[in-house]
């Protein structure tokens, strides 16, 4: 059990502030990441997400519920997160240290120091030619790179990247993509990934969770969380009755010559219906499936 | 441990011109100052003689090195050092790099740690270079520079640099306690700084802040607060080691001489001194361990 789940959390709320100032920035979260999954941990900007992973590396103590690791209690068996990589929130470094430096800092203070695998994660980022100089002068992009080194430098079985393709070129992104697939397919790593990137997200995540104002509002496989949502693309005249007379029912976009309508798959022949019943004119209808972007910006603007 | 203390240690001189002007600065200053000294009396006929009315000690000049940490411009730039060793993870954002790998209380132990040895470390170099200075320019200028090395002299010299030393580094780590609280409390260089400076300031002038109130309420017993500050109790242990009896007060204010009589032991000032110092480490650590780390 212990190693099966190494992410698991039980009604975790965190409160900021005191009295009349009092800010829920967590309400109430549970999941669980199997051993081995790329996990999609999405929502939009202030939803909680980093404050969740904060609490999951024990930077910030949650108000309520908790946090386990591996099955050990982050706060009370802190050593766990020996074997947690994270890059959370950007990059941040000593900026008078250089790349290789601020490493070996970290690698002593974890007590894993190994010059060679320094060098070789240093490689593996493409910052081997850059690790002598000092942080202050590297860009957004380089800093993202030297923190995913610092993340994989002790070879910890669950990686927790929160946005880690900041500040990267699409050549950038494109490797990290590949990186995060390799983590987990050819190393065997848990990664736990938030990012706004959902393409990318789509491509190498095998569950998601989405989180909104605090609160979990989806999660689940993410092809099944797909497929409960059809995109019915239809060609119908006129458009604007089609819009009007399905709006009160469905989420609708209006194009040109045709309208997208989000329904469940059964009620596929309810729209239909709806419209040949107010002598619409439908000349096609079919069915698209949904990115996880579209499925995403719907359920986070609905329940908004 | 050792790698913990390393990676400080890294890190802290790795901050070349924060350690250089606020550490370093003592035996450089005091190199730079002998250089010069050296120069003028190898260029000016009579310099060095006129510099030495009466003939240094070795001794004294070593063990003299040990009075700049009690001072309170000396203390300000370690004040510095401190706020900017702990509050420079806050600013620089690196607390959610480290506070993962290794156990808080454990993290800041080590930065009181680092600071003491490199802290020492620069003043014993200090006392080096003023012994050797000295020696130079006494030989420049032609004049006895002793006393002569014999054991005895030897076994007091150790034992008077070590309580000398001693007494400077329970007020460094004092200043240190009040910077790095003020600095994880705010959570900013300049906060720690400026807060650091407000208790170094106040704290000796409890005394005086009492005065009028004991005087207005007719409490006496008010002013014997003054005896369980850190200020009053270092200058005590000065005053057992360097004229065996304890302190006068004369160093707060005139009147206090009057109003509560030299008693004190020095083991009454040692264990004053050592509960300020598990308070203010044991606050420190209280505070950092239910700090959430948002930056």
């Amino acid at each position: 059990m212990s190693d099966t789940i190494a992410i698991r959390l039980e009604d975790v709320s965190k409160t900021f502030g005191r009295r009349k100032y009092r800010v829920p920035a967590v309400r109430e979260i549970s999941l669980s990441v199997a051993a081995g999954q790329v996990y999609g941990f999405l929502g939009p900007n202030g939803a909680g997400k980093t404050t969740t992973i904060r609490m999951i590396m024990d930077l910030i103590r949650p108000s309520a519920g908790a946090l386990f690791v591996y099955g050990r209690n982050v706060h009370s068996d802190h050593t766990v997160l020996q074997r947690v990589g994270a890059l959370v929130e950007g990059a941040a470094f000593y900026p008078f240290l250089t790349g290789r430096k601020n490493l070996e800092v970290l690698a002593r203070t974890g007590n894993h120091y190994d010059a060679a695998r320094i060098q070789t994660m240093l490689d593996q980022v493409g910052l081997a030619d850059r690790a002598d100089r000092q942080v202050k002068g590297y860009s957004t992009g380089m800093k993202q790179r030297l923190g995913l080194a610092a993340a994989l430098l002790h070879d910890p079985d669950l990686v927790i990247l929160d946005e880690p393709t900041n500040g990267l070129d699409p050549a950038g992104i494109q490797e990290m993509r590949t990186f995060i697939r390799d983590l987990a397919q050819k190393q065997g790593k848990t990664v736990f990934l938030s990012s706004h990137l959902l393409g990318e997200v789509e491509q190498v995540c095998d569950r998601v969770a989405i989180i909104n104002k605090g609160q979990i509002i989806r999660e689940g496989i993410v092809a099944d969380l797909l497929a409960a949502q059809t995109q019915l693309v239809v060609e119908a005249e006129p458009v604007d009755r089609a819009t009007a007379v399905l709006t009160p029912h469905w989420p609708v976009t209006a194009n040109e010559k045709t309208i997208t309508v989000l329904v469940a798959r059964d009620e596929a022949p309810a729209v239909v219906q709806t419209l040949v019943a107010h002598e619409v004119a439908v000349y096609q209808v079919r069915r698209e499936r949904q990115s996880l972007e579209q499925f995403f910006l719907e359920v986070t603007g609905r329940e908004s | 441990m050792w790698n913990l203390y390393h990676a400080e240690l890294q890190k802290t001189v790795g901050n070349r011109w924060v350690v250089g002007f606020l550490l370093w600065i003592f035996p450089v200053g005091a190199l730079g100052v002998f250089l010069f000294l050296g120069l003028m009396a190898l260029a000016m006929e009579n310099f060095a003689q006129n510099m030495f009315t009466d003939p240094p000690l070795w001794t004294d000049s070593v063990i003299a090195v040990w009075g700049f940490p009690t001072n309170t411009l000396v203390q300000m730039l370690l004040l510095g050092l401190t706020a900017v060793t702990f509050a420079g993870e806050y600013q620089w954002g690196t607390w959610k790099n480290i506070i993962p790998r290794h156990r808080r209380p454990a993290l800041i132990g080590v930065k009181f740690l680092t600071l003491g040895t490199l802290v020492v470390f620069s003043f014993v170099l200090m006392s080096i270079i003023v012994g050797l200075g000295f020696a130079v320019l006494t030989r420049i200028a032609d004049v006895p520079y002793g006393p002569a090395l014999s054991a005895a002299v030897l076994r007091q010299f150790a034992g008077d640099y070590a309580l000398n030393a001693a007494l400077a580094f329970i007020t460094v780590l004092i200043t240190a306690v009040y910077a790095a609280f003020a600095a994880m409390l705010m959570r900013s260089m300049v906060g720690g700084i400026v807060v650091g400076l407000g208790f170094v300031i106040i704290e000796p002038v409890t005394a005086f802040l009492f005065m009028p109130l004991a005087a207005w309420l007719e409490w006496d017993w008010l002013l014997h607060i003054v005896r369980f500050t850190p200020t009053y109790n270092v200058n005590n242990i000065s005053s057992w080691v360097r004229f065996d009896t304890p302190t006068n007060l004369s160093h707060f204010f005139f009147e206090m001489r009057n109003l509560i009589p030299p008693v004190d032991s020095m083991a009454f000032s040692l264990t004053v001194l050592a509960v300020w110092l598990v308070v203010g480490i044991g606050l420190i650590l209280v505070l950092f361990q239910r700090q959430d780390i948002t930056g």
